[in-house]
């Protein structure tokens, strides 16, 4: 079923719509917008409406709303030629010439022009000429009240037209001489600019099923049927000449008021029709061939026309943000944010922490420490950026000081660029670095390779003779524990998805960043994980409960100074934009 | 049954039901495609840019092999050809960067390729700028933003696989008048880019993205497959949950 | 044509990696030479990557466009970690200190101007995305999990505040579990595609 073509996201709506059912987008507005974009370029071959729009005289375009207006008190026609109940006039710009509707002034000015021919302007001559023509026989067809437009034309403006406007009028002209041969002539080339877009009814457009830009342009590659069917067959297509195919030039007549009634019909229509396909009237016409279109060149097609509407569309200016300037709320926020974070750390260091309740994998992970061999061996995978040196160094230290003594044979990997700097650098600060290090296994840029290659470290039952030996059997199976410092969620999972399936009878401990921390619980409740301790927070209560210094008291109060601060800014946040989107009426982004 | 033979069982439908699709589409065309506005707007900023002579970035993250994200970095280099067109690579306002040597090394045959296809090498002046800003996620944030364009920020695509970082480069980019649009990051990334881009695909629509601009066959049986498994996740998840409170499980 | 022995060996070790799943004890010396070669070719990728970082800052230094002055120190600096770090080596303390101090502290000030630009984007999440059902579960999400991490939820796990807080803490895991297998199943799509040859980036479809 061809409707309207959303200019905004493409979609298909039925012709009624006003707005597109998928993205709310208004119809209507865009389509006259469209509309009127297209009849400013007579070059593009969708707009053989509106371009024979303008290339009416100005007048024609006043007639024709005068006529327009007529049927609203009798129709002199057919049923077709009277506008639906509530249609708006096409161009907005001229006012309805009905007579309740008419500015005081204009009344004025017309009986002036009644009783002083030279009182007024030309045109204003002419619509009252036109009007008392309209008056005077109101039940004369439509054709009547053209040819008077058009003898008014003859003797008034004939000689200062030029020439196309000439040969318009001389068209117009011979329309009302019935059958005349040149009828055929203009008609057929009205029907050309026109006829081929008038209207449709609804069960028309439900029979041309797939109707669009796409058949329309395939019906014109495949020749010349619609041309040469057209002067075959002198009857417009359209819905009149579907119901009355025999009519002769009466019809005709019809046919050119339903012509204009098109014209002065709604825009959205307008647009519509200019988009669809003319049917051929299945009387004197043959079946047009069945064009078989596949969704994706019905999908093309509809961008096309989508694209068309859009590039034409009117688009939203693009608000620079740096017209803002938001520097000084900026500049606000980090004044306020650096100097309470860096006013908590002066805060007086307590000499004992106060001890916290224990979550149970830091409990978990103090069992593991306690019960580690004097001799054992362990191994410490370095997954970290320097960005997270910081924080990492303040949750590790605590737990490493336990764990690392001398003795104890430790083993180092690193997956981060920096993690070799980083791990010496922390085993320095604990001052394990010469004493416990006995095995660097070195730098491992591709934590998933590493973390794969790990797991697939099992004998080889097939031994390929041929093929070279890998030299890395970096990871020994006799780890009494092994602790994985990370920083991210995705980091620490690489390895406890290999490690855990490796060496499931392997402790496996987390030193993590508080970002890392949440994410990674599963892991623990699974009982994939030993032990785990992540943030600063927890650092924290595991400092307290291994009587630590107070040191990382006073980095936690600067964290819980952030985190208000954080807190506070998000709900003034809420408080202004919420003033704001009331005053606005609507969300300024 | 074991948790990896399930999983080779997923795997294992998921390749039949892609090769069957793969094949029904070939004559049928039955898959409607969802709208998606975040990447309308893409395609309205990325001719905007071209029109307005400014510059267009395409940040294909910082990993290609990624274990919990598997696919992401792969993603990204899939996405890339719908932003190549024979304009497109010839224009010069098309950069790629990734912190990523392999990604950064496949964008450029990428692209060097499609360029190939309309133009001479012999001519090749300008083309896409493929880059390598910094080989670790905060080096290629400090290198992105130092060589991010000042006041010629048209529009900016993250794909790929990206930390909250990415916040940064977004703000970058936001800051100087252009648009952004993100398809792809860790859990992190999308979070905190939910704060400033309104274009953001998140969870499984970020795999959406690289038939969304010009789809085919594969992407429709890509798509179709992946709503036929999760309809078989939801099924499953509400069974297991059900057979766990029962006691079966 | 030419691209078909590219398409049969990715294919090929594609399937390789996949099968030693399955048959782990067979394939592992072949699937350790492929891990070895595939992390091989990446360290060269990266290599080939930090070539077309300098090549990139050379083009802007030698065109003298606007910030060669800023391409030109990260050439010398560039240049001088490489001679240091060959000649000596990462377990010298000097270059250990001086590498640590500048990484550490230039890392650390990107992390700060994140996690001010965070506050000031939450700051503007109602303006930029208005009152829809998303951005407030975001924003009480986010209020929920700060306040817990103020140190509210640490108490005995057992009592019933525990046991709430736990909760709370656990929530926001489940809708990161939703969106993980979204995105696993979409991860696997993504792979299949290419391994079966049917989606190749670098070529015609």
């Amino acid at each position: 079923m061809a409707g309207l073509i959303c200019p905004e996201c493409g979609a298909e709506n039925p012709v009624e719509a006003e707005r597109c059912q998928e993205c709310g987008a208004p119809l209507i507005e865009k389509s006259q917008r469209v509309d009127e974009q297209l009849a400013g370029l007579p070059e593009d071959p969708l707009d053989f409406l509106a371009q024979a729009d303008d290339d009416l005289p100005g007048l024609l375009h006043a007639l024709k709303h005068e006529d327009d207006q007529a049927p609203l008190t009798e129709p002199p026609g057919g049923e077709e030629s009277v506008p639906p109940e509530g249609d708006e006039p096409v161009d907005s710009s001229e006012e309805p010439e009905a007579e309740e509707t008419l500015p005081e002034w204009l009344i004025r000015v017309r009986q002036r022009a009644q009783e002083e021919e030279d009182s007024v302007g030309e045109v204003t001559q002419k619509l009252v000429v036109a009007q008392d023509h309209l008056k005077e026989d109101i039940s004369t067809s439509q054709h009547e009240n053209f040819s008077s437009w058009i003898e008014g034309i003859r003797e008034e403006d004939g000689a200062k037209e030029s020439e196309p406007a000439e040969e318009t009028a001389k068209k117009t002209e011979t329309g009302a001489e019935e059958g005349s041969s040149e009828d055929k002539d203009w008609l057929v080339k009205i029907r050309k600019m026109e006829g081929k877009f008038i209207e449709e009814t609804d069960q028309e457009i439900k029979d041309t099923d797939g109707d669009s830009l796409l058949q329309w342009l395939v019906a014109l590659e495949e020749g010349t049927e619609q041309p040469e069917a057209l002067d075959e067959t002198p009857e417009l297509v359209d819905e009149a000449s579907v119901d009355l195919p025999a009519e002769g030039d009466d019809a005709d007549e019809d046919h050119i008021q339903q012509s204009e009634a098109v014209l002065k019909g709604d825009e959205l229509e307008v647009t519509q029709l200019t988009m669809v396909a003319a049917p051929t009237p299945p009387v004197e016409q043959p079946e047009p061939p069945l064009v078989d279109v596949t969704r994706s060149e019905q999908q093309q097609a509809d961008q096309l026309t989508a694209t068309i509407a859009d590039e034409k569309a009117a688009r939203a200016v693009v608000k620079s943000r740096k017209a803002k300037s938001t520097w000084a709320i900026r500049l606000i926020v980090d004044v306020v944010l650096i100097g309470s974070v860096v006013f908590s750390l002066f805060f007086r260091e307590p000499a004992v922490l106060p001890v916290a309740p224990m979550p149970s994998q830091h409990e978990d992970m103090i069992s593991w420490i306690e019960e580690l061999p004097a001799d054992a061996r362990l191994l410490l995978v370095f997954d970290y950026q320097a960005a997270y040196a910081a924080e990492m160094a303040l949750v590790a230290e605590p737990v490493l000081e336990e764990v690392i003594h001398p003795g104890r044979q430790l083993s180092v990997l690193y997956t981060s660029p920096m993690g070799e700097l980083l791990s010496r650098a922390l085993l320095s600060e604990i001052g394990a670095d010469r004493d416990v290090l006995t095995d660097d296994l070195g730098y491992h840029p591709f934590s998933a390779f590493t973390a794969y290659q790990a797991g697939i470290s099992a004998p080889a039952a097939w031994v390929i003779p041929s093929l070279p030996k890998s030299g890395r059997t970096f990871l020994a199976d006799d780890y009494e524990g092994i602790i994985l410092l990370s920083d991210t969620f995705e980091g620490a999972r690489v390895w406890i998805d290999q490690l855990s399936a490796l060496m499931p009878g392997t402790p496996l401990n987390l030193i993590l960043s508080a970002q890392a921390g949440p994410m990674l619980m599963p892991y623990y409740d699974s009982g994939q994980v030993s032990g785990m301790i992540s943030g600063v927070g927890e650092a924290r209560n595991f400092s307290a409960a291994e009587g630590g210094s107070g040191a990382i008291l006073i980095r936690w109060r600067a964290y819980q100074t952030g985190i208000l601060l954080m807190v506070t800014l998000i709900v003034t946040g809420i408080l202004f934009s919420s003033s704001q989107v009331d005053d606005d009426g609507e969300v300024n982004a | 049954m074991t948790w990896t033979l399930i999983g080779w069982l997923v795997i294992g439908i998921a390749a039949v039901l892609l090769a069957a699709f793969w094949i029904l589409f070939r004559t049928h065309d039955f898959y409607a495609i969802r709208y998606s506005a975040a990447i309308q707007s893409l395609q309205c900023a990325q001719s905007g840019a071209i029109e307005r002579g400014r510059s267009r970035q395409l940040v294909l993250g910082n990993q290609l092999n990624g274990w919990t994200y598997p696919g992401l970095g792969l993603h990204a280099l899939a996405c890339l050809p719908g932003f190549l067109s024979q304009e497109s690579v010839v224009e010069g306002g098309l950069s790629v960067a990734s912190g990523d040597g392999e990604l950064v090394v496949f964008a450029r045959q990428i692209a060097r390729q499609y360029y190939q296809q309309g133009f001479s090498l012999g001519l090749h002046q300008v083309g896409v700028q493929t880059m390598l800003p910094g080989p670790t996620p905060w080096s290629l944030t400090a290198g992105l933003l130092s060589t991010h364009p000042q006041n010629n920020s048209g529009s900016t695509a993250l794909l790929g696989y990206f930390g909250a970082e990415a916040l940064l480069w977004s703000e970058a980019a936001l800051g100087n008048g252009g648009d952004v649009f993100s398809a792809g990051g860790t859990l992190a990334g999308q979070s905190v880019l939910f704060l400033n881009v309104r274009d953001l695909l998140i969870g499984e629509r970020v795999f959406m993205m690289p038939g969304k601009p010009d789809a085919n066959r594969v992407s429709l049986a890509g798509w179709l497959t992946e709503d036929v498994l999760r309809l078989f996740l939801i099924v499953g998840l509400v069974v297991g949950a059900i057979l766990k409170m029962v006691g079966v499980l | 044509m030419k691209k078909l022995p590219a398409i049969i060996v990715s294919v090929a070790i594609g399937l390789t990696v996949l099968a030693g799943y399955f048959f782990q004890a067979e394939l592992s010396t072949v699937l350790s030479l492929i891990v070895d070669w595939g992390i091989l070719l990446a360290g060269v990728a990266g290599l080939i990557g930090l070539g077309y970082l300098a090549q990139y800052h050379l083009t802007r230094l030698m065109k003298r466009e606007k910030g060669a002055f800023f391409s030109l120190i990260t050439l010398l600096v560039f240049l001088f970690t490489l001679v240091a770090g060959l000649t000596l080596t990462t377990q010298n303390p000097f270059y250990r200190n001086l590498i640590l101090n500048v990484q550490v502290s230039v890392e650390a000030s990107l992390l700060a101007v994140l996690a001010v630009t965070l506050m000031f984007a939450s700051l503007k999440l109602i303006r930029t995305r208005g009152w829809t059902p998303m951005s407030v579960g975001f924003l009480i999400s986010a209020l929920i999990s700060l306040v817990l991490n103020l140190g509210v939820g640490m108490t005995e796990s057992g009592t019933v505040l525990g046991e709430l807080v736990a909760f709370w803490r656990r929530l926001p895991i489940v809708g990161a579990r939703g969106i993980l297998l979204g995105m696993a199943i979409g991860g696997l799509i993504v792979g299949l595609r290419i391994l079966l040859g049917m989606h190749r980036p670098y070529g015609e479809e």
